[in-house]
């Protein structure tokens, strides 16, 4: 019986010449979409490879020069790109493209690419993403708005309940109509997508698992609104008040809520302003070491502690040279409060999540949204681990040089040092986080998605056994 | 008063009327006989302009339908089968509206007088239409026409659906119209009340006009007996 | 004429009895509400950072020309260069410029790209930067992803589809249930009387909209009479933008289509100019106008810098050829165990590499400005993108004033070294009324030129467009059944 009212449900859309025009529309966007995230993945990729081997010519091809000068004019990393980005370019816009590592000062990632376009790019980009989370569901609106209020309108069902169908079977039958059209978008999308990035042979690969996720997301998405769809169809006293039940909803759930929630996280736990974060830095730096404070209290402390640890009376009598050992000491020292603010930071969006969590009760397009991006590593998570990591690095990179000075700078007049230790300088080799990782941050919002696609099934077919018929 | 000259209606190969001849004067009242598919409808539907004729002349008030749409609907007013107001208007509310839509001006006494002629109660008027039966809808139709003094009356199937003592009342309502002059034309199926209310009877068959009678000269078995006549092939 | 009175008040009193049409003008004006006072207090915390960095300024100054007055009057001395007051090292470390935006008056109506960027720039002559028009926040790019809800979201997203939603089935909801055929008995025309419909829609929304911003503004205490033009300009273009959306609906309904198929129809309208043509055009614009990565300019900057530094004397001796009144006999000058020798080097080096580096970098920026000038022109392409962009310019919040204010600053950025560097680079000790009249920055409004009338008539072409497109439809005779 389902099977027939399915059958029957696709005939009668297929037969409609504006379903098949959406359709069909639909799939060329899609399509689109996909080409041209595969030819920015392309480009971005071969960028980065390119810029990050200039990158690091440049570093290898200073001239002799004080190490510590090296540190303070420093290197770049460039955060590299992810294949799954090509569905959702999430935060990547908005973030930063790379991160300058120098001396004494831990930098957020600069180049927001974002800042480098007129304010109409904020409307958005034609991305996988976007016709995922926004054009699919209310392409799945205009397919089954009418799914019952049509049956209604018409009294066919009445005909339909004589002939000994079932409600439930009605709205099951429905439902499958409408899964089986979004499956085979869906299968088109990921398919193509996941075939193309293992074409493009870049050097980075997910495996299959993780696009497998990452279109599981958007396929629970798609039932919940499919389900919202089948019931209030079956609600409704009319398909012009079920269309416009089903838009107002859609609106609601993709652009009310997010905004919403994203307002409300900020007024909750804002963060600091940048005055004040640098502020709280300064205050904690203050008394602390520095590199270049031989005076205050805490360089007392660490002198004493060096001459206790050779046995010496005076820096004069070290075997190395005390300004490096100082240097690097005070760069451990201020990378230390620097990671404490940042800490602190990453603890106040961590209390936003929480926001950004409640409401999506109020829309799954959030917690589906904030999978998506964990998924192709371009959330906040991401942003978070690789500044983390560049900054381990940016410790390794300035001891190493530091040292290097403790080491061949005792008694030399202004030591400079050349390429073969640029060289011996080890590169930043960036480990994305496993997505085990990332799959158990993200517990609650899977919970979420899954908790609104079984709620909104029960609804549908509970709901839909008694709704009323004339 | 109405006036169809050879009046013809097609869609496509399909001829919804052929050649109609008919003319209504002031104070008759013409009731089409005829099964569905008839051309009842589209006769009144030519007279409202709502769709024009393939041939021959549509005329109200001896000027032509199709030349001058807007004019000729000052003249006439129109009761469908059912006739749908809007649900959050009251059923003055109602009068008013659409009176004032053609064009005319009452004031708010007058317009409950004919309610009340219409046979509406006034606290009833006052109520919206959204829990009003049929019956009570078409008083207000009645009263809609009764205010813009339209000199023609086109009904369709008016009393498809209403009880008999609804329906003997709206009777009664026509008659009293017809008195003062007005012409009536309406589409019907109900035979008792159209030999009781018309003056003149037309029974049409598969867009024709096959035979019409007054309706003082034929009793209601012998209109009987000649429409099923007439049916048969 | 006193029929038509009457019709109008019953159509009034339909619309107001429509609990439909109630609730979605509440949604509306609720989330006006949200919008503006979210705005505010955007707004609030931007002016507070603004004020604070000024005064930082200020104090800063102050307590140096006061330093300078106390060691000139022999009251206190220092022992290193580094710390001397009037020294061009002090100068230049410890006492940075701050450029600053200025908040427009109707910023309360669009936050727009203000979440991007800073309203003020912090200028430091020691920051070895290759990207000088960057500035820099603290932001969650989540927030800048998802957006902010200011009014002209709620105007420009949120407007049409409730415009669309109130309008959408006027004509086809009478044919659905029968009620045209009395309708159209009466001696009037269907497309009179869908346009007064119609009409009493836009305008009862429109004066609904208007005096409800006007409320806002009030208590937000906005200086709306002192700033009346560019209220005016902003009645304007909201009414140009309402009168779109409800003339495309009254499209739509002449077309004849049933109350489903008109929705969907205008929905996806709706989604065209809203997400379709802008992404497009985005897209379009990078496509078309191919820019070089940020990458890569900061990697040639890297390498400029690395050039400079292996042919230091040559480039030393061209820096000074350009700017002779730089150059100075003072020992100090050249001695690098001297801060001020050491500084003066160090600058120097900087500078010159950013010299070398100048040209790429700014060539970078005009390709950027000439992609975005594009998407500008494109704009016309959708009323949203057209009407947004207009309300972030009112409100002061446009990438073009961003874009345009650091620009403005780097290059008062250029200005402030050259004055600075001249002092330092020939041990000039400054004086503490020097340091009381540094050159200060203004912004310069008349580089970003207004686009009202060109938007404005834009709009006027939209709206005849579909005016000429409702003639012809309205002669179209109307399906009654």
């Amino acid at each position: 019986m389902i099977g027939h009212v399915a059958q029957h449900e696709l005939r009668r859309q297929f037969r409609d010449g504006r379903i098949r025009t959406l359709l069909i529309v639909v799939t060329l966007m899609l399509i689109a979409s996909l080409v041209l995230s595969l030819r920015d993945y392309q480009l971005a990729s071969n960028q980065y490879q390119k810029n990050l081997s200039q990158a690091r010519k440049n570093w290898e091809s200073q001239s002799t020069k004080d190490p510590h000068d090296a540190a303070h004019d420093g290197t770049y990393v460039i955060k590299p790109l992810y294949p799954l980005a090509m569905i959702d370019k999430g935060i990547k816009q908005f973030s930063g493209q790379v991160v300058h590592l120098g001396a004494h000062e831990r930098k957020q990632s600069t180049l927001n690419e974002a800042k480098d376009h007129s304010g109409l790019f904020r409307f958005g980009e034609l991305t996988p993403s976007f016709i995922l989370t926004y054009v699919i569901p209310l392409l799945l609106i205009f397919l089954g708005y009418n799914a019952f209020t049509e049956e209604k309108e018409k009294q066919t069902i009445r005909l339909l309940l004589v002939q000994g169908a079932l409600l439930s079977q009605l709205a099951l039958g429905k439902w499958l109509a409408l899964f089986l059209q979004m499956i085979g978008l869906w299968c088109l999308l990921f398919v193509a997508a996941a075939i193309s990035s293992y074409s493009v042979g870049s050097e980075i690969s997910a495996d299959v698992s993780q696009w497998m996720a990452l279109g599981g997301i958007y396929l629970f998405y798609f039932i919940i609104f499919i389900n919202l769809i089948i019931w209030i169809s079956a609600k409704a006293s009319s398909s012009g008040m079920s269309l416009t039940v089903l838009l107002t909803l859609w609106i609601i759930i993709t652009l009310i809520i997010p905004k919403a929630s994203t307002n409300l996280a900020g007024w909750s736990y804002p963060f600091p302003t940048l005055q004040t974060f640098r502020d709280n830095i300064n205050e904690d730096q203050t008394n602390g070491l520095n590199g270049h404070n031989f005076w205050n209290e805490a360089a007392q402390d660490f002198q004493q502690k060096v001459l206790d640890e050779y046995g010496v009376e005076s820096i004069e009598d070290l075997p190395v040279a005390y300004g490096g050992l100082l240097l690097a000491e005070g760069e451990k020292y201020e990378s230390e409060i620097y990671t404490k603010h940042f800490d602190l930071l990453q603890s106040q969006y961590e209390k936003q999540r929480s926001i950004y969590r409640w409401c999506g009760l109020l829309s799954p397009m959030l917690p589906v949204r904030f999978l998506s991006m964990a998924i192709a590593r371009t959330d906040y998570g991401f942003l978070w681990h690789f500044e983390d990591e560049a900054e381990k690095y940016r410790v390794e990179f300035n001891t190493a040089l530091n040292m290097n000075i403790a080491e061949n700078a005792k008694g030399v007049n202004r030591y400079e040092a050349g390429r073969e230790l640029w060289a011996s300088i080890p590169e930043f080799d960036y480990k994305w986080q496993p997505p085990q990782e990332i799959l158990r941050d993200h517990t609650l919002e899977f919970a979420s998605v899954l908790l609104w696609a079984i709620l909104s099934f029960l609804l549908t077919v509970f709901f839909t056994r008694n709704i009323q018929i004339v | 008063m109405l006036e169809a000259i050879d009046l013809s209606k097609s869609y496509g190969t399909h001829k919804a009327l052929q050649d109609l001849n008919l003319r209504v004067a002031s104070g008759e009242v013409y009731c089409l006989l005829g099964a569905n598919g008839a051309g009842k409808t589209t006769t009144i539907n030519l007279f409202l302009n709502f769709i024009s004729p393939s041939s021959g002349e549509v005329k109200i008030n001896g000027v032509s339908v199709n030349k001058k749409p807007v004019e000729t609907k000052k003249f006439i007013a129109y009761i469908p089968e059912n006739l749908i107001l809007y649900p959050d208007l009251s059923g003055l509310e109602n009068l008013t509206y659409f009176t004032a839509l053609a064009s005319k001006s009452r004031d708010i006494d007058h317009l409950e007088n004919l309610l009340q002629k219409s046979g509406l109660h006034m606290d009833a008027a006052r109520k919206r239409v959204s829990g009003y039966s049929k019956g009570m809808r078409q008083k207000v139709g009645i009263a809609i026409a009764l205010a813009k003094e339209a000199k023609a009356l086109l009904l369709d199937e008016p009393t498809s659906g209403l009880d008999p003592k609804a329906s003997n009342e709206f009777s009664d309502l026509l008659k009293a119209l017809s008195g003062d002059g007005t012409a009536v034309l309406m589409a019907t199926h109900d035979l008792f009340r159209a030999q009781d209310t018309g003056s003149n009877i037309g029974i049409m068959k598969k867009g024709q006009l096959l035979e019409d009678y007054l309706a003082k000269e034929i009793t209601l078995p012998d209109l009987e007996k000649r429409y099923l006549d007439l049916m048969k092939d | 004429m006193k029929e038509n009175r009457t019709v109008i008040r019953l159509e009034l009193i339909q619309l107001f009895r429509n609990k439909a049409f109630l609730g979605l003008i509440l949604i509306l004006l609720v989330l006006m509400t949200l919008a503006t006072w979210n705005t505010d207090q955007y707004f609030q915390v931007k002016r507070a950072e603004v004020k604070t960095q000024l005064q930082l300024v200020e104090e800063n100054d102050k307590r140096l020309a006061a330093e300078i007055d106390s060691l000139n009057g022999g009251l206190a001395s220092y022992e290193t260069s580094y710390t001397l007051p009037s020294s061009g090292v002090r100068l230049t470390y410890n006492n940075h410029r701050v450029t600053w935006l200025p908040f427009s008056s109707f910023s309360l109506i669009a936050i727009g790209q203000g979440d991007l960027y800073s309203n003020y720039k912090k200028i430091v002559l020691y920051f070895n930067s290759s990207y000088e028009r960057d500035s820099e926040e603290l932001v969650s790019p989540l927030e800048q992803l998802f957006g902010q809800l200011d009014l002209a979201f709620v105007w420009v997203y949120l407007l049409p589809l409730i415009i669309l939603l109130t309008s959408f089935n006027v004509l086809s909801l009478e044919r659905e249930t029968g009620r045209l055929t009395l309708i159209a008995s009466q001696p009037i025309r269907i497309w009179h009387w869908v346009l007064l419909k119609i009409s009493i829609r836009f305008l009862t929304i429109l004066v609904l909209i208007i005096s409800f911003l006007f409320l806002l503004l009030l208590v937000f205490e906005v200086d709306v009479l002192g700033n009346l033009l560019v209220f005016v300009q902003l009645l304007v273009t909201l009414f140009m933008y309402t009168a779109f959306w409800f003339f495309l609906s009254f499209l739509i309904n002449l077309a004849g289509f049933s109350s489903g198929k008109s929705l969907i129809i205008l929905t996806s309208t709706w989604v065209i100019f809203v997400f379709l043509l802008p992404s497009v055009v985005n897209q379009l614009a990078k496509e078309l106008n191919t820019i070089p990565s940020r990458l890569e300019i900061i990697n040639h900057h890297q390498a400029m810098y690395n050039e400079m530094e292996s042919s230091q004397d040559v480039e030393m001796e061209r820096l000074y050829q350009r700017h002779p009144d730089w150059r100075s006999d003072d020992p100090v000058t050249s001695d690098l165990s001297n801060s001020t020798g050491w500084n003066i080097d160090y600058l120097a080096k900087q500078y010159i590499a950013q010299i070398k580096h100048r040209s790429v970098a700014d060539n970078y920026e005009n390709q950027v400005e000439s992609r975005n000038a594009w998407v500008e022109v494109f704009r016309v392409t959708s009323p949203a993108m057209i009407i947004q962009s207009a309300l972030t310019d009112m409100a002061g919040t446009s990438g073009r004033y961003y874009r345009s204010f650091l620009k403005q600053s780097q290059e008062y950025a250029h200005g402030y070294r050259h004055y600075v560097f001249k002092g330092l680079f020939t041990n000039h000790s400054f004086t503490a009324n020097e340091i009381r009249q540094l050159p200060v920055f203004t912004f310069d409004y008349q580089r970003v030129p207004g686009t009202f009338k060109q938007d404005f008539l834009i709009m006027l072409a939209y709206l005849m467009v579909l005016l000429i497109l409702c003639f012809v439809l309205s002669k179209k005779s109307q399906k009654i059944n």
